[in-house]
């Protein structure tokens, strides 16, 4: 560099820049590897193939759906709609495919194209209208969730065979040599299922310049529209995307459990949110990614897994998560907070 | 001059209260750098938002290239040549250098894909023409004023702007920085690209400007080529009165010691620092931009951690380790940075200026007694001169100069026996900017002992009973302010970063 160059960089290599590398790394991983050595000491049932993949298939709705809930997050914005979404998809597949089965690849099409619609209506909204993302998805998740009451009051109908082996179905056992006992499986459906959609989505999120607006619309919104952006746009996008994962989490619900049940999906809006907020991704916006939700998403699997291994009783999971969503956002608080003082 | 190339005409914004821009009319040819002064609530950054498409007027007409455009919002304005770059940085903090600098275009691969690697490279061609290095992968969270400064100008420059809207782009660079920016301004005038550059800095305007527009009011005052002007004339006609006294005379410091730094020590940042602040004098704090000043000043009123050293207050040593044991032992602080330290943008001018106090106004009682809230805040708007239209309105909607008043002012109310301010008068006009130094003398004049931490030359030697000068995070120089020169000064401040090897220096 010649002497006229203003060099700006000074970056010593240090002890503290290791200790911040090890700070900036989620508390959802700490808490997923801590978890899982807790529950593989004292569970001898916990590290057999069929637990975990018990594990895998009670995780997948909440994986889905947490895709989409960072999404929002990312652009500042957050979906409370998502499980009145899950519950209409419930419905409205399984009352569909119970009085026309062959018509079953149709209402999978239905369904997502319900998703569209919700998606649009709250990215028009909160993008164009520009309302309070928190209020408007609360409006729309109570409309979604009378009209779904509406359909089914009682859990009913029911799906197609071949629909339910979506969500049981296995492929594998595949030969290993490194595994013990020289196989590696079953490997379950849901598995792939997360592995491809988690790949995906933070390719986009990462790799592709809609992703790189995503996050540049929720760290500074004024900026980005200075810049080019079609913020409302991108934001129309962000909320069709969140109510299409709902509907995917929705029929991957409705395969598992046979049927419809308008009230089933009522715990993932706050599930998936104590998921976005354990994975790192911030309230305000702009900061996050999709792996560190994954891995909330497996601690909460986990933590509820052993709390069923005990017979703890389910009031007390809904107490466990709330402390655990508050002590997520106290985390993420203590994370930001040296960096602004 | 050529033919006028962008054409402003009969340009009216009105805001609730107050009309921004009225019927201003201003045309610019190609290879033409205009330069736009005028005090701040002028009218400048309004005007300029309106032809960057990030406001639209309410009556007026926009000509490009002989032709009428229409468009309403920034991504329209940029497809038309037409970009600026903002005082207030439009920048994302989360980003790194390269995703800011090429937001909006950036270059894509198969499948929507960032192509990571032209973007950093066209990001680093930006920063090299302005004679930069600055890593693109670092975030832009981690970067100082400066480099932020320097991002934002990058980002204008890629985008090959017809009309470059440049508002206070020097405002937190250095000597050297500043020269570079000028450099590029002359080499984008021989592109044929129009330029229109914002500026409190004479110097700048008689540098480069061709012609000078000033406003007033929201008015247009006049057009001239910038040789027939000279730097009195133009903030004769910027305030509309001549500016006499310009820096108030100084007092006579007690040599009671209020406050005092010894042995004060960060990593990397701060070396052997050893300070002492008297009651009743104005201490300039000089030095090139980030020599450690900035840092030195967060310490002092406990903002930042620091490695080792001691505080005495009175002789006495105390703890500052938070804001609230510095205010607690009567330290108050004016951040360089008000938007993000100094203010509460979006509620009333009202509110900021009890915010520090409320504790005491209060005498302990839940409530906050409005009554006495609000004659307190009157009387400190009253004495500020803040110009408001009603008290409650947001400090958003405030011009820089006014805001800054208010952060000053919400100080004050807790009346501290310290004060320690950092940039006080970056980006505002020279209205404010004489009121501001009126108001930091008066305070010494009651006592109260003041560190100024300031860049800018003519401030630090018209303000400063004492004058400290630090370089590479140590102090290097001390001298007496009324007897300092500008040559003493750069000298002092420019020993060390000139030279390679660290040589200790003696002041």
């Amino acid at each position: 560099m010649s002497s006229s160059v203003t060099t700006l960089t000074q970056q010593p290599f240090s002890v503290r820049s290791v200790t911040r590398l090890l700070g900036r790394i989620g508390p959802a991983y700490y808490a997923l590897l801590i978890l899982l050595i807790v529950a593989a000491a004292s569970q001898e049932r916990f590290l057999t193939g069929p637990n975990l993949t018990n594990l895998i298939r009670n995780s997948t709705v909440l994986g889905i759906v947490t895709i989409g809930q960072i999404a929002t997050m990312l652009v500042a914005g957050i979906d409370l709609s998502v499980g009145s979404v899950i519950s209409l998809t419930t419905v409205i597949a399984a009352l569909q495919m119970e009085s026309h089965p062959e018509a079953t690849p149709g209402i999978v099409l239905l369904c997502l194209l319900i998703g569209l619609l919700i998606g649009a209506v709250n990215g028009f909204g909160i993008g164009y209208l520009r309302l309070n993302p928190l209020i408007f998805t609360l409006a729309s998740g109570t409309a979604i969730q009378g009209l779904t009451l509406h359909l089914l009051y009682s859990p009913g109908g029911s799906v197609t065979r071949e629909f339910r082996e979506l969500s049981r179905g296995a492929i594998g056992p595949f030969d290993c040599s490194f595994c013990p006992g020289g196989t590696l499986g079953p490997i379950p459906y849901a598995a792939i299922y997360l592995l491809v959609l988690y790949v995906v989505g933070t390719w986009v999120l990462k790799r592709t310049v809609f992703g790189l607006a995503v996050y540049a619309v929720g760290g500074n919104e004024a900026s980005a529209r200075l810049s080019g952006l079609r913020t409302e746009r991108i934001k129309l996008a962000v909320y069709i995307l969140s109510s299409i994962f709902a509907v995917l989490g929705g029929l991957f619900l409705a395969s598992r459990i046979g049927s419809g049940d308008p009230l089933v999906g009522d715990p993932y809006t706050l599930d998936s949110i104590t998921a976005g907020v354990l994975g790192g991704t911030s309230l305000f916006g702009g900061v996050g990614d999709l792996w560190g939700g994954l891995a909330a998403v497996l601690t909460l699997g986990v933590l509820s897994t052993m709390l069923n291994f005990n017979n703890v009783s389910p009031f007390y999971q809904f107490i466990i998560k709330g402390v655990i969503l508050i002590g997520a956002l106290a985390i993420g608080y203590l994370r930001t907070r040296r960096k602004t003082v | 001059m050529s033919e006028p190339f962008l054409e402003m005409r009969n340009i009216v914004k009105t805001y609730p209260g107050v009309r921004a821009v009225d019927n201003v009319t201003l045309s610019v040819g190609r290879g033409e750098i205009r330069a736009l002064v005028g005090e701040n609530g002028a009218g400048k950054s309004t005007l300029i938002k309106i032809l960057a498409g990030a406001e639209q007027a309410d009556a007026g007409e926009i000509w490009l290239g002989g032709q009428r455009v229409r468009y309403d919002s920034p991504v329209e304005a940029l497809r038309l040549g037409i970009g600026a770059i903002y005082q207030e940085f439009n920048l994302v903090p989360q980003l790194n250098v390269a995703q800011n600098i090429m937001l909006g275009q950036v270059p894509k691969k198969w499948g929507g894909q960032v192509d990571t690697e032209a973007m950093h490279r066209r990001a680093r061609e930006m920063l090299a023409r302005l004679n930069v290095s600055l890593d693109t992968r670092r975030l832009v969270a981690d970067l100082d004023v400066a480099q932020q400064q320097v991002v934002e100008i990058a980002k204008g420059l890629a985008r090959d702007l017809r009309v470059f809207i440049m508002d206070e782009p020097t405002a937190a660079l250095s000597a050297v920085e500043t020269e570079h920016l000028l450099d590029v301004v002359r080499a984008l005038k021989q592109q044929g690209v129009a330029i229109i550059y914002i500026t409190h800095r004479m110097r700048e305007i008689f540098q480069i400007a061709d012609s000078v527009t000033i406003l007033k009011d929201g008015r247009h005052v006049e057009t001239s080529p910038a040789r027939s002007l000279t730097s009195d004339a133009i903030v004769a006609k910027m305030i509309g009165r001549d500016l006499t006294d310009y820096y108030p005379p100084r007092g006579t410091p007690a040599s009671e010691v209020l406050f005092s730094v010894r042995d004060l020590n960060v990593a990397g940042k701060l070396f052997d620092i050893n300070l002492d602040v008297r009651r009743g004098e104005i201490l300039g704090i000089a030095g090139l931009e980030g020599q450690g000043q900035r840092e030195l000043a967060r310490i002092m009123f406990g903002a930042l951690p620091y490695d080792r050293g001691t505080f005495l207050r009175n002789g006495q040593p105390i703890r500052l380790s938070s804001p609230s044991d510095a205010i607690r032992a009567g330290i108050a602080y004016v951040s360089d940075d008000r938007k993000r330290d100094g203010l509460v943008l979006i509620r009333s001018a009202n509110e900021n200026i009890a915010l520090p106090s409320l504790s005491r106004r209060t005498n302990g009682k839940i409530l906050i007694d409005e009554k006495t809230e609000r004659s307190f805040v009157h009387h400190l708007i009253d004495r500020l001169a803040i110009k408001v239209t009603h008290r409650s309105q947001k400090v958003n909607n405030l011009s820089g100069g006014n805001q800054q008043k208010i952060v000053v002012g919400k100080w004050l109310g807790m009346e501290p026996q310290i004060l320690i301010v950092s940039e006080p008068t970056r980006g505002i006009d020279v209205g404010s900017k004489s009121e501001i130094h009126h108001i930091l003398r008066d305070l010494a004049n009651q006592g109260v002992g003041i560190v100024m931490v300031s860049s800018e030359l003519p401030e630090i030697l018209g303000m400063s009973d004492r004058i400290l000068v630090m370089a590479e995070g140590r102090i290097v120089a001390e001298m007496d302010g009324t007897t300092a020169t500008e040559e003493q000064l750069m000298a002092a401040a420019a020993i060390h970063s000139v030279s390679d090897t660290s040589v200790p220096v003696t002041s």
